[in-house]
């Protein structure tokens, strides 16, 4: 349906939920009962703002695998490798600086069958068996690059661009540009598959030097999923009212002679959209109305693919009430991470995410979402052709595999290439500054443009390194 | 990899215009610029004649002036007096000092504001509020900032070096002289040498094992940090090619780091006097004298496995590295000899790791010998002196300097130190110490010199920035082209004089400013429609600039206004539960307190000059929702209802006085009552059971019960359920549990058991029906049938007939009462292999504080092979049933669950490893939930005690006083 970012709405509650700010608050002061304001209120740093040129991407659902998925068993073949299996790396190799020092270590060979799916012809593992269905949607990049050797750098620097804490993540960048289309949820939402904390903790999604405003919002897995949103216990939603309603009395009579103050009138609106989001988060991820066949289509129903298949469908959820950007962190605190035994870590994640992945593509596309969603695959690194330990792989991020879909990504081709053991990248380098400003231009935005002055210095997204590759999302 | 880093500046460059250049590249412009030019010699100039109380009010009247515009209007008392009082303490005024002020004020203003400027400044409060400022500015936070983000224990030492230097009105030349090398010029004097800590407060990854990155890193980050903090100069950018914006070249960049390249960071610094140190080693010497045997025989018997470990560990560091590690020491030069040290601290944890118990436990002999000697060791304890305490602090690694290398096209140039090329000075006069290169003083006596263009400036700019809100420059940590330029540049060099003239003393600048009559201008005047035109950004000051309170504004004064405001001044910090100031909160860079974080505090990842002041929908989520707002709101209501039941005029009055400092209109009042009123009428009669533990947060330091256990008590904290209170129960929420087959592990203590037949249960998915699913985890009461202390499951499941039945399962093992232990049940509710008709549940139990105690394992067949499948609406509770009884006395330091039913050597007790479901320790910060998705449930109020519905009332009252912009903001 939607080929830009003007579309013609369908609906008058899509028209409403879609039009941004302005509607929003016609909206939520028509469910307050009363505008609270009659001055103009000033714009929400968090509206929707327009994109510098038409980008087919309207929202971001970033899978992430995170402790490394190995690219070497899963989307970048390497039948030398299974020639060279148990000798070391070639001296023809450059010695990488590796996370567990195991640079001599023999060659791991892969153990999966490899086959060409979809008429694309993409190779997928039998690791991810479904994935043969969606092969024709996938872009898959073999030739990402991090400086991240270890999980806390790689971590950092794939949600952040540096490896170093402190920085905007990719979300807050395109909050920040973006803005979002539903003021009564946060525009930026990450979950994650347990009670495990993800690497660097929630600094991964922080907003960095950038208003907190813009900052990812941990969605909760259960009846309050931002922290803070219910009711104090035992407090009645009547006794919560009368504290509101006594609470803007004192603000207005506060604001009448300090109306120049826009402040002011911002804090009194952060009200009004904090019991909006009262009203609407929880909602936003309960999935009892899905039909049963959409459970089913996300493996809601199966045991091993039930948690992730979970996280995938309140991502669509979210997609479908104008979420801006959503990040569903599978394995969270590394648990892909396998330097060791990683036919059993793989097998059992692997199977945790195909059939979620797959139906969220499947989902997507049949209601014609996909074109305006842009789906990111990948960890923070991929993983050794070296052994480790005899049956792992140590981190990888000088070569590994990350893909997309939808939002304009045009499927079912291979970017770019590792050597023939999969360890460098070498065609088509794309570092994670040239990821994250792909991202940008495919959500219509000009990562050069997106600025945030700091400490009296421009900053951006990728650190003024990263360049569009345009074959991602051009034919 | 070092591009990345660093290049956040390197954006478009100037397109280049055809200027004569010298020969470093530089323009007239170049030297033109404003911050490096001297202070000018300037008077005050002749305007605000009638307006003006001294001469800061001459530069600003003159700039009003030259843009038609007029200063406000007088701030009355009560708007100046808690202006002052946030400004100077980050604290609210309390009612008596508004009253007192308001008098003095009407006798006289100028000798009101003079003296109540001098109190506060006398008052240690004030340094607390300001040592917050330089808190930020030099990136201090009390932990490693990577994924460990492991606590520095010691860092607070520097924290309140800092309070004390701006309560004592240090010198800033000297406070500066101090941070950079104090351990050059006062090594043995603890209190000063504390300041180098400044050096080492920046991001360190110590199990790094590319030492050369790491070391540059942190190289690299003391040099920007050090330009930014001291000199106001964004000298990063200069790291990879010359200042693309500012006359600073590359090779500045790397002679600024040469000072600073010799530092080293040295562990567990013993802090004290020379005379401390000498009798310290006097006494460790005697030790060891009497030790020496012993310890050469323990040492023989571990050096096969401390040779081992470290050549294991030392395998995983990149090849030359190994070669320095290896070299000896006296062959190192001092930059290898900062990477080697690097590499010991990862080879000393990794020794100080191994149990050497474990390690022997399958030689028998080699055990026993190593007990003995351990045991004849501990005889001579007496001897031992006690530890000094440890300070983090810097010096360097040898008298002889690490050498700077620039990278160029044409091979490496070692760079020596020297000040900026721009400035044209003679180089560095540098005199090493016995110990170090004498580089840092070199730097320090540069930066401390009156006639410093930058730091002279920037420190001033500073302190009137923290007072009005904005600088003269606005951007206080570059005052380079990308910077602002100055709104009064003649009134920055004036005051800069003045400050240099009167010793560097802060105070007397805060006494000059605060008298002035450009801060003594209301805020709370709307701008004229030229000024919104001319000057909307209110930088000329047509009035005073509206702030909102800054995050630890925010929580001191509630607290103060609560009357729960610790007295704590000084030492280690607290978590963000007690009720100390922000500032002795801990710092952790990985995870920040809700209140602190969310009002825009830094993030403490590098030097923080100004803070934001954002608005969002989740602050006021937190306002209103949060447990901790909803605490202080419930003091304060009691505190405004001490002396009766009933709210009235005069108790709305008190509260407006408390938060506000000011008293209520009539209408105000009407309005406060009116809304008590109406308000009570929503409340049932029973709200606001008073806490039985209101400053608790139901939490422990894990070695009060729990020392020395690492592999299983392996956290900080301990969870600690207190019947009764409102932590009696721990409500999970979010786990996808098991069926049938699942295994409970817990480190625990109990310290009561009921006194009638209650089920002391520590974990239980259960509504206690024998009809409906559920299990609990417990131990048996006084007059259980089962025998007291009786470890034991109960289950609700179905047996082989699929009939739905209740069993209690029963060890027969028996708990100690008040100590620790682990307790842990291997459940198996499905059928037997031998018997069908039978599940299993095998029992563990060990005493935790006696190592010799052996595990005890019982194993109990019983009746329930399926159907052990709890529903999605049973609440899984740590501590007691969901009928909140049934509750558990005691602590938690570590739970375990696992979806299966384990071996034993699957255990966490015998070191084994599985699949965790959830792992627990607790330790999380806390005022959060003790771990994620979890929640204290609140307790049935007692019915006993009827608080009033005006208590509660009154509490909503408070709480929307806190939430109001007129306490959020000083506008």
């Amino acid at each position: 349906m939607a080929c830009s970012n003007i579309d013609i709405p369908g609906s008058r509650r899509e028209f409403l939920s879609r039009a941004g700010s302005g509607f929003g608050a016609v909206a939520l002061s028509a469910l307050a009962g009363e505008n609270l304001l009659a001055s103009s209120a000033p714009p929400s740093p968090v509206a929707a703002k327009i994109p510098h040129h038409f980008g087919r991407a309207k929202n971001v659902i970033w899978l992430f695998m995170e402790g490394g998925p190995s690219h070497l068993d899963l989307f970048d073949p390497k039948p030398l490798l299974n020639d060279l299996a148990g000798q070391s790396l070639p001296d023809s190799f450059e010695r990488p600086v590796t996370a567990m020092g195991e640079v001599n270590s023999p060659l791991l060979p892969s153990q999966r069958q490899w086959a060409q799916h979809g008429e694309s012809g993409l190779w997928i593992s039998d690791w991810l068996p479904q994935h043969s269905q969606i092969a024709d949607e996938l872009c898959v990049i073999r030739s990402c690059v991090s400086d991240g050797i270890n999980h806390a750098g790689g971590v950092c620097q794939m949600n952040t661009g540096s490896v170093f804490g402190g920085r905007p993540s990719l979300g807050s960048w395109i909050s920040y540009g973006l803005g979002s289309e539903n003021q009564s949820l946060p525009g930026f939402v990450v979950i994650k598959d347990s009670n495990a904390m993800v690497v660097n903790g929630a600094r991964t999604w922080g907003s960095g030097f950038i208003p907190a405003v813009h900052q990812g919002t941990l969605f909760e897995n259960s009846s309050e999923p931002i922290s803070n949103l219910n009711n104090p216990d035992g407090i009645t939603d009547e006794r919560q009212a009368g504290k509101i309603d006594f609470l803007n009395q004192l603000n207005r009579e506060h604001h009448a002679s300090r109306e120049s103050n826009t402040d002011l009138e911002a804090r009194i609106r952060s009200y009004e959209l904090a019991f909006a989001m009262q009203a609407e988060a929880p909602e936003a991820i309960n999935l009892d109305s899905e039909p049963g066949y959409i459970k089913s289509l996300y493996g809601l129903d199966q045991e091993d693919t039930a948690v992730y298949g979970r996280q995938c469908l309140m991502a669509r959820r979210l997609v479908e009430r104008g979420v801006r950007f959503i990040q569903l962190f599978h394995g969270a605190g590394s648990k892909w991470d396998s330097h060791s035994d990683m036919e059993a870590n793989h097998s059992r994640l692997c199977r945790n995410v195909d059939v979620p992945i797959v139906g969220l593509i499947q989902d997507l596309k049949q209601r014609g979402l996909l074109d305006e969603t842009l789906v990111i695959w990948g960890g923070e690194f991929g993983r050794t052709p070296m052994s480790e330990k005899g049956d792992g792989r140590d981190h990888n991020p000088t070569g590994f595999t990350m893909w997309m879909a939808g939002g304009g990504a045009r499927g079912g081709q291979t970017i770019g290439a590792t050597d023939e053991l999969g360890l460098y990248a070498t065609e088509d380098k794309l570092h994670v500054h040239d990821i994250h400003s792909t991202i940008m231009a495919m959500l219509g935005l000009d990562h050069t443009e997106v600025v945030y002055m700091h400490k009296g210095r421009p900053e951006r997204v990728d650190l003024n390194e990263g360049h569009v590759h345009e074959p991602i999302f051009r034919s | 990899m070092r591009l990345t880093l660093v290049a956040a500046c390197c954006l478009t460059a100037c397109a280049a215009a055809a200027v004569e250049r010298d020969e470093n590249g530089f323009t007239e412009d170049d030297r033109n610029w404003w911050a490096i030019q001297p202070l000018a010699e300037v008077g005050p100039p002749d305007a605000g004649d009638g307006w003006a109380r001294n001469d800061i009010d001459r530069f600003i009247a003159r700039k009003l002036g030259e843009n038609h515009l007029e200063p406000a209007a007088a701030a009355d008392p009560r708007e100046l007096i808690r202006r002052i009082y946030f400004d100077l303490h980050g604290l609210p005024p309390s009612p008596q000092d508004v009253a007192d002020f308001v008098n003095a004020f009407e006798e006289n203003p100028d000798a009101a504001v003079a003296a109540l400027t001098d109190e506060l400044l006398d008052s240690p409060r004030y340094g607390e509020r300001w040592g917050q400022h330089w808190l930020d500015v030099v990136r201090y936070a009390e932990s490693d900032g990577y994924r460990s983000d492991e606590y520095r224990p010691d860092t607070w030492r520097y924290r309140d070096y800092v309070i004390r230097s701006f309560n004592e009105d240090k010198p800033y030349d000297q406070f500066v002289r101090e941070q950079l090398a104090a351990d050059e010029f006062a090594p043995h004097d603890p209190e000063t040498l504390i300041g180098t800590a400044f050096l080492r407060l920046g991001i360190y990854e110590w199990n790094q094992r590319n030492a050369r990155m790491q070391w540059d890193l942190i190289m690299t980050e003391m040099t920007n940090v050090t330009g930014e903090v001291f000199l106001g100069l964004g000298i990063g950018c200069a790291q990879c090619h010359d200042h693309k914006f500012d006359p600073i070249l590359q090779r500045d960049h790397f002679a600024l780091q040469a000072f600073l390249n010799s530092t080293w960071w040295p562990e567990n610094y013993p802090l004290a006097t020379e005379e401390e140190l000498d009798n310290y080693h006097r006494r460790l010497g005697e030790w060891e004298k009497a030790t020496t045997d012993i310890r050469d025989e323990i040492r023989e018997i571990q050096t096969a496995k401390l040779r081992g470990s470290e050549k294991n560990l030392l395998r995983q560091f990149p090849k030359d590295i190994q070669a320095v590690f290896y070299k000896p020491a006296e062959q190192r030069t001092a930059y290898e000899e900062q990477l080697a040290q690097l590499v010991q601290r990862q080879v000393d944890d990794k020794r100080q790791k191994i149990n050497w118990e474990k390690e022997f436990a399958k030689k028998d002999e080699t055990l026993a010998n190593y007990k003995a000697l351990q045991a004849k060791l501990a005889k001579f304890d007496h001897l031992k002196p006690d530890e000094l305490p440890h300070a983090f602090i810097s010096t360097d690694v040898g008298p002889h300097a690490a050498a700077t290398k620039l990278k160029t096209r044409d091979g490496d140039q070692v760079v020596e130190p020297a000040f900026l090329t721009l400035l044209n000075q003679s180089p560095p006069d540098i005199s090493p110490t016995k110990d170090t290169t004498g580089r840092r003083s070199a730097l320090a006596d540069w930066i401390a010199r009156s006639d410093n263009p930058l730091s002279t400036r920037v420190i001033t700019n500073r302190i009137w920035q923290y007072h009005f809100g904005s600088g003269i420059v606005p951007t206080s940590n570059d005052f380079g082209r990308l910077g602002e330029a100055p709104s009064h540049p003649e009134l920055l060099d004036w005051i800069t004089r003045k400050f240099i003239d009167g010793g560097w003393k802060m105070k007397d600048i805060h006494r000059l400013i605060i008298t002035s009559a450009t801060y003594r201008q209301t805020a709370r005047r709307e701008p004229t429609s030229d000024e919104s035109i001319t000057d909307p950004l209110n930088r000329l000051l047509w009035r005073f600039p509206p702030r909102r309170l800054d995050a630890e504004q925010i929580r001191d004064a509630m607290l103060a206004i609560s009357g729960e405001l610790s007295n704590k001044s000084d030492g280690p910090a607290a978590d963000g539960s007690a009720g100390t100031r922000g500032v002795f909160m801990k710092k952790w860079r990985n995870t920040r307190d809700a209140l602190i974080g969310g009002f825009d505090a830094p993030l403490r990842f590098a030097s923080a000059p100004t803070r934001l002041a954002t608005t969002s929908p989740t602050q006021s989520l937190f306002l209103v929702n949060s447990d901790w707002v909803i605490q202080r709101s419930i003091a304060l209501a009691k505190q405004l209802l001490q002396t009766g039941d009933k709210v009235d005029a005069e108790v709305i009055t008190k509260a407006f006085e408390m938060i506000y400092g000011r008293q209520p209109s009539t209408h105000e009042i009407e309005m406060g009552l009116g809304f008590i009123n109406t308000q009570g009428q929503l409340l049932p009669p029973h709200e606001g059971t008073p806490d039985k533990y209101p400053n608790e947060t139901g939490r422990r330091p894990v070695d009060q019960h729990f020392k020395d256990l690492p592999g299983l008590a392996n956290g900080s904290r301990t969870l600690w359920l207190q019947p009764g209170s409102r932590f009696q129960q721990l409500q999970l929420n979010g786990i996808h549990w098991p069926e049938n087959a699942f295994t409970i592990e817990a480190v625990a203590r109990l310290d009561s058991i009921h006194t009638d037949a209650k089920v002391n249960t520590l974990l239980s998915r259960w509504n206690g029906s024998h009809s409906e699913t559920g299990w609990a985890f417990g131990i048996t009461s006084e007059k259980s049938a089962y025998q007291p202390r009786n470890f034991i499951l109960q289950l609700v499941g179905n047996d082989f007939q699929d009939n739905r039945i209740y069993e209690v399962v029963t060890s027969n093992l028996r708990l100690p009462l008040l100590k620790p232990v682990y307790l842990a049940a291997s459940i198996r509710a499905v059928p037997g292999k031998d018997d069908v008709t039978k599940g299993e549940i095998t029992f563990f139990l060990k005493d935790l504080s006696d190592p010799d105690t052996p595990l005890q394992i019982q194993t109990v067949s019983h009746q329930i092979v399926g159907g052990l499948k709890t529903g999605e609406d049973v609440l899984s509770l740590i501590g007691g049933r969901y009928t909140q009884s049934h509750l558990w006395d005691g602590q938690i330091a570590r739970l375990v669950i696992s979806a299966e039913a384990l071996k034993p050597n699957q255990l966490l007790v015998n070191g084994g490893n599985a699949p965790r479901l959830i792992d627990w320790n607790f330790s999380g910060p806390e005022d959060n939930p003790p771990v994620a998705n979890t929640h204290w449930r609140t307790p049935p109020s007692a019915k006993s005690k009827h608080p009033s519905r005006q208590l509660a009332a009154l509490t909503d009252f408070c709480q929307a006083l806190f939430n109001s912009n007129e306490f959020l903001y000083l506008h």
